[in-house]
């Protein structure tokens, strides 16, 4: 019983942020409202998460939580990999910016 | 002398060679400018003790990054009318560097492009040349051109053509990146021989040779941007 109420409350939190959070990422934020509700309902009863998997052609429900997983980890490392091209492309453009910038002023100062 | 023909040097941890490499230089070119790109050793110290103009990179980011970086200085210079890029380890020769300043100056072509493949061949090692043909191959195919040598540091550049190529590749893949934009933007190029001495420090400091699979990979992402 401990464990359900320890996963429940963590889904509910993940819900709310996915709810609350200003995410930049439209799919980002649906991805983990979805997620969420997915996750309290598998808790509180299979059937329901074997429902949304007949539903969607995934035959089991366990097997639904696995792709999802599999797609989460995707998305995540993805997203990752890409703010860390964004943060060098930041960290380069500052560094060349301060390169010139501090050649430009002890230019000025010599002339001074 | 060549007083409005900027020499544009990529410089990281090349201590053992820089000096000779720009005394060489200024002999013959008046404007010097040396991107130290974050090196760690005594570099920095023997620029402020020679007469060239240093931007410093606070880290070390690539030669794609220092290349760019000069490129910016050099536009907003007066009195430049073009850029002849020189490598920092001593394997271009100062009288190729004065043969495309003195080209650069007079030919309709936008940029010159240095090629070892024209003349000396021979003195590319043999693995060097079979890699680096591989890449001249894919670079041709992928962007249109038709050079024999995509990764020769020494090119001449006129001023008025920097503003038109954009380099966003901090590292080696910065050459195809080049190449990609002389393609798109409809560039006019031409090619002259350079006589490259690979020497054993120049060949422990330049690029290795697994790093054609990450130039080709660069050149893929530099043909994917708009």
């Amino acid at each position: 019983m401990i464990f359900k109420i320890i996963f429940i409350s963590i889904f509910s939190l993940s819900l709310i942020w996915g709810l609350v959070r200003p995410f930049s990422s439209f799919s980002g934020r649906w991805f983990l409202r979805i997620f969420s509700v997915v996750g309290i309902l598998s808790i509180l009863g299979v059937e329901y998460t074997q429902r949304i998997a007949e539903f969607v052609g995934i035959g089991r429900g366990a097997d639904l939580f696995l792709y999802l997983s599999l797609v989460t980890i995707f998305l995540f490392i993805a997203f990752t990999v890409n703010r860390f091209d964004a943060l060098n492309k930041k960290i380069s453009t500052l560094v060349k910016e301060l390169a010139i910038l501090s050649e430009s002023s002890s230019l000025k100062d010599e002339e001074k | 002398m060549f007083d409005n023909v900027y020499i544009l040097i990529p410089v990281f941890n090349e201590e053992k060679k820089i000096k000779s490499v720009i005394s060489e230089l200024s002999s013959s070119f008046k404007n010097i400018v040396a991107v130290n790109d974050g090196s760690t050793d005594s570099t920095q110290e023997i620029l402020e003790s020679l007469d060239v103009v240093i931007l410093r990179h606070s880290i070390n980011l690539g030669a794609g990054a220092a290349i760019s970086t000069g490129f910016k200085f050099i536009q907003s210079s007066q009195n430049a009318h073009a850029v002849v890029t020189f490598d920092a380890d001593g394997q271009h020769s100062v009288e190729d560097a004065k043969a495309f300043a003195r080209e650069i100056l007079v030919c309709k072509e936008e940029i010159i492009f240095g090629s070892r493949f024209i003349k000396n061949k021979s003195n590319i090692p043999i693995i060097k040349r079979i890699v680096l043909s591989v890449v001249v191959f894919f670079t041709n195919i992928l962007s249109k051109v038709n050079l024999s040598d995509a990764h020769n540091g020494l090119k001449a550049i006129k001023k008025t053509t920097l503003k038109k190529i954009n380099i966003d590749i901090d590292q080696y893949g910065y050459e195809s990146q080049i190449i990609n934009e002389v393609s798109k933007k409809g560039i006019t190029y031409k090619e002259m021989p350079t006589n490259t001495i690979y020497t054993e420090y120049s060949k422990n400091k330049g690029q290795k040779l697994n790093n054609g699979l990450i130039i080709l990979e660069d050149l893929f992402k530099s043909r994917g941007k708009k």
